[in-house]
């Protein structure tokens, strides 16, 4: 059987820019962050430790997704809100024959950590709040929440993670495994992540600089992103809108450490080469870079230095971690939206407060004087582990 | 579907021993110095102490690098994730070192085994529920079946460290069998038979509801290995059931681990061919996976 095109005919977002695809495209147009103060999640680094929070509680996201239950975490309510919104623009309903594709680093530790601490504590609890603690959980309890009839996959791999179930719902459509495939993921800010990041103390106490000389660490952020996918064919047949096509894909590790990345950024020109690759394009091809740009010293260095391995002269390249600060293993997804919305509608976003290109790359981000048409985005999301994936969306 | 099975390790409660499968209440510990660096060791949660043996086992057997390292957790690093958390509580957010925060990862496992094969190719962990493994497996074969020469190293582990057990104890669970157990297995799968040289024959994902009809009709010369506990079948010369007191997540792997001792063994003996049936999964869904020698 031949394999077809695989192409993006819905997405669904929440994230710090706002709830739906619409309010970030009109974020990301206005330079608009989402950064600030921690108002929702109960922690000690409230007025401290900036982050992208969605300013919504549990019981707010709840009503909105109409999802009922106890102890649900925070991941599947915000997933539940973008998984609706996916499925509408794609004009699918439960009935249709969707796999699932799900990733998490959390999971349900927002209700773990706070029932843990209780328990600690000595205070009586219930236990029963534990259950939805694994990741596997959540694809549960979205699968069920849905009624998707395919299969349901989730996967974790750390900040890579949402990059990655994309990568396979992708190969999945191609080979035609599947016929619909709902892909992304979700990581609602935790103590547990906050704290983490900032015991490796690279957490920016003011608001990021991605990509900058100046850059002093990453703010994190929380988001659910989904991507609807199907083979071209289906999609002219039933006459869905096209938004993009996801071309390439790559998934490679760095083998240097468990949460720093090398300093040539071997892993990544290899995740880069091997999407280029599976997209049929050459480097030159690529009209805009979305890169990883997490704010880190280390990463921004090593990415920048992978770039310039694979391009030579670095097109365009923006980091929308100073729109939304690093969203963990929603990333990977949230980004992909935001590279189609830049295809569809031929923009590139500007990252925030960029002042100063890195000492020893030879390119900026981001250069305002190169504009020109935008035909094939390429996506970077990296994670510990050594974990780089590349993804490459282009116009249809 | 092209896909091998050609070399194999375990650390489970389960053993193919002289013509039966026995069950140990907990996992019996190799000696991890025979493969592991004494000096990392001490660092190592016993998730990744598992995990590695089992993973670097079967790698050495295959003496090459793979082409992929493929994991399945349900649960991930738990103790290094309870640590962190404890850290957390007992320090009020303050003061905290990252040590256990780096290893609470999912992917850690995966991870590690590419920064110590020095193994730049995919790279991935699947964490799913009675799912985990099955899902890592499904992509194994996938890769496998794209390339005429592939070679997957994949490992399935899970921890279950003291902690942890007395909250999931205290967890009102809708199961007949208790989360307690641990362990870890490795597959090497590939494109073309070596080693043990099992053959994988099928994989895919019934209703459990399903599952006792499917059974009924199989061949009399296809042995059954049970590991869902949603699923109970009347114990017979052909048909076994791993379930009783003690479940982890992964318990798919084991089952699998054990089918293809038990193949293995039938061939030594020169027996006809014969394949084994491994069922996981739970409630609502059964995983089935196929094999034959």
């Amino acid at each position: 059987m031949p394999e077809s095109r695989v192409v993006v005919t819905g997405m669904g977002i929440m994230a710090p820019l706002g709830r739906g695809v619409s309010a970030n495209h009109a974020a990301l147009v206005d330079n608009r962050h989402g950064l600030g103060d921690i108002t929702i999640l109960n922690t000690i680094h409230r007025g401290s430790l900036p982050a992208g929070e969605i300013k919504l509680t549990n019981t707010d996201l709840a009503s909105i997704a109409n999802f009922q239950g106890e102890n649900i975490p925070r991941s599947v309510l915000l997933s539940a809100v973008a998984i609706q919104e996916a499925l509408a623009s794609a004009g699918l309903h439960h009935n249709h024959d969707i796999n699932f594709y799900y990733s998490t680093t959390v999971g349900g530790m927002d209700i773990s950590e706070e029932l843990n601490d209780k328990r600690l504590k000595g205070q009586d609890i219930d236990f029963s709040g534990f259950k939805y603690h694994d990741c596997g959980a959540s694809t549960m309890l979205l699968g069920d929440f849905f009624g998707f009839t395919g299969r349901r996959y989730s996967l974790s791999t750390a900040c890579s993670s949402s990059a990655n179930c994309i990568g396979r719902a992708m190969m999945d459509i191609k080979t035609g495994r599947a016929r619909y495939a709902v892909a992304g993921g979700a990581d609602a800010l935790s103590r547990f992540t906050l704290n983490g990041f900032n015991s490796l103390m690279i957490l920016d106490k003011e608001l990021c600089n991605p990509m900058d000389q100046n850059r002093r660490g990453l703010n994190l952020g929380e988001a659910a992103a989904f991507l609807v996918l199907e083979s071209e064919e289906n999609a002219v047949n039933r006459g869905a809108e096209i938004l993009a096509i996801v071309s390439g894909f790559g998934n490679t590790n760095d083998s240097h450490h468990q949460t720093a990345s090398s300093e040539s950024g071997i892993g990544a020109v290899l995740a880069i080469r091997e999407a280029l690759n599976d997209a049929g394009l050459k480097a030159e091809n690529i009209s805009y870079i979305n890169a990883h740009g997490t704010g880190t010293q280390n990463n921004d260095l090593s990415e920048g230095n992978a770039l310039e391995t694979v391009f030579g002269k670095v097109p365009p390249t923006a980091s929308t971690k100073s729109y939304t600060g690093h969203t963990l293993a929603a990333s990977g997804a949230v980004e992909a939206i935001y590279s189609v919305l830049a295809i569809k509608n031929q923009e590139m976003y500007p990252t925030l407060r960029f002042k100063e290109a890195i000492v020893g790359h030879g390119f900026k981000s981001f250069d305002f004087t190169i504009q020109g048409e935008v035909n094939h985005v390429l996506s970077n999301a990296f994670g510990f582990g050594g974990n780089c994936s590349a993804l490459i969306f282009s116009k249809y | 579907m092209k896909a091998y099975i050609n070399h194999i390790n375990a650390i489970s409660r389960y053993q193919y021993l002289e013509g039966s499968i026995i069950e140990q209440s907990e996992i019996i510990e190799p000696d991890y110095e025979s493969i592991l660096d004494v000096r990392a060791m001490r660092r190592l949660s016993k998730i990744l102490k598992m995990g590695l043996f089992t993973a670097l086992s079967v790698k050495n057997q295959a003496n090459r690098q793979p082409d992929g390292i493929i994991c399945g957790t349900a649960l991930g690093c738990l103790a290094d994730t309870y640590q962190f958390l404890k850290n957390m509580s007992d320090r009020d957010e303050q003061l905290l070192t990252p040590t256990a925060f780096i290893q609470s990862t999912h992917n850690t496992l995966s991870g590690t085994l590419g920064i110590m094969l020095q193994n730049h190719s995919y790279n991935i962990t699947w964490s799913n529920r009675e799912f985990s493994f099955y899902d890592a497996l499904e992509d194994a074969i996938i890769r496998v079946n794209k390339c005429t020469d592939d070679h997957i190293l994949l490992t399935a582990a899970d921890e279950m460290p003291r902690q942890v057990a007395e909250i999931i104890d205290s967890i009102p669970l809708d199961c007949p069998v208790p989360i307690n157990s641990e362990g870890a297995a490795s597959f090497w799968i590939s494109s073309r038979p070596a080693g043990i040289s099992i053959t994988i024959e099928s994989i895919l994902t019934v209703q459990t509801s399903d599952v006792i009809k499917i059974v009924a009709e199989t061949s009399e010369k296809t042995i059954v290995i049970n590991s869902n506990p949603f699923l109970s079948f009347t114990q017979t010369d052909r048909v076994h059931n791993l379930v009783n007191a003690h479940r982890s997540l992964i318990d798919d792997a084991f089952c699998l681990h054990v089918g293809c001792q038990l193949l293995s063994l039938c061939r030594e003996k020169s027996n006809p061919k014969q394949e084994v049936l491994c069922i996981g999964g739970n409630d609502a869904f059964s995983s089935l996976v196929k094999i034959s020698c």
